[in-house]
């Protein structure tokens, strides 16, 4: 595997990563958003 | 090792793939569960870069749509394509966002509508709280627009 393909897998993984990490803490924010709505 | 490397990045590129939709349906899930305000609404027609269509799900009669309904509100009586009129009929769509408008916001009747839609939404407080906010209205029977699918644009 050439050095530019490895940068290129790294690259991927890390955006997809960021991407997983960031749509989890909207998604949390939401939920935790939600429940202090319902809370009477 | 350097043979499995190949491997090993597909792989983690494939479970972070799998984690990303699950986020995204858990977001789609979360979204549903909240209603949109009548003023946010009202924003999102203003951009006409989103996709969006409002269903009507009140009755199509003079006392309800026609008397009053949100422009480009496609109408759905009781979530029910045979009783919507025939112009509208081919007009809703199952893979548009979706914004649900009832008379008053009523829950279960969003649920009840909510499957048959990929990703829908309530309008918090239904068209009472749509005319409360004094926001534009339309009256009249249902008129399919003449380009584009799904109609909402004000």
């Amino acid at each position: 595997m050439t050095r530019s393909m490895r940068i290129m897998f790294v690259s991927l993984i890390l955006g997809l990563g960021v991407a997983v990490v960031s749509l989890r803490a909207k998604n949390d924010s939401l939920a935790a958003a939600q429940k202090t709505e319902a809370a009477p | 090792m350097k043979r499995f490397e190949a491997l090993i990045y597909v792989a983690a590129m494939g479970v972070l793939g799998v984690l990303l939709l699950l986020e995204g349906r858990r977001t789609t899930e979360l979204l549903a569960h909240q209603a949109v305000s009548p003023k946010e609404l009202y924003q999102q027609l203003s951009n006409p870069q989103l996709k969006l269509q409002i269903v009507d799900l009140r009755a199509y009669d003079d006392d309800h749509f026609i008397d009053t309904h949100i422009p480009g509100a496609i109408p759905l009586p009781g979530c029910d394509v045979a009783q919507a009129p025939e112009k509208a009929r081919d007009r809703v769509y199952s893979y548009v966002s979706t914004i649900i408008v009832t008379d008053t916001g009523d829950t279960a009747a969003f649920e009840a509508c909510r499957a048959k839609f990929g990703q829908a939404r309530m309008l918090a407080g239904g068209m009472e709280g749509w005319s409360n906010a004094n926001l534009p209205e339309d009256t009249g029977d249902y008129a399919p627009p003449k380009n584009a699918a799904g109609g909402g644009c004000l």
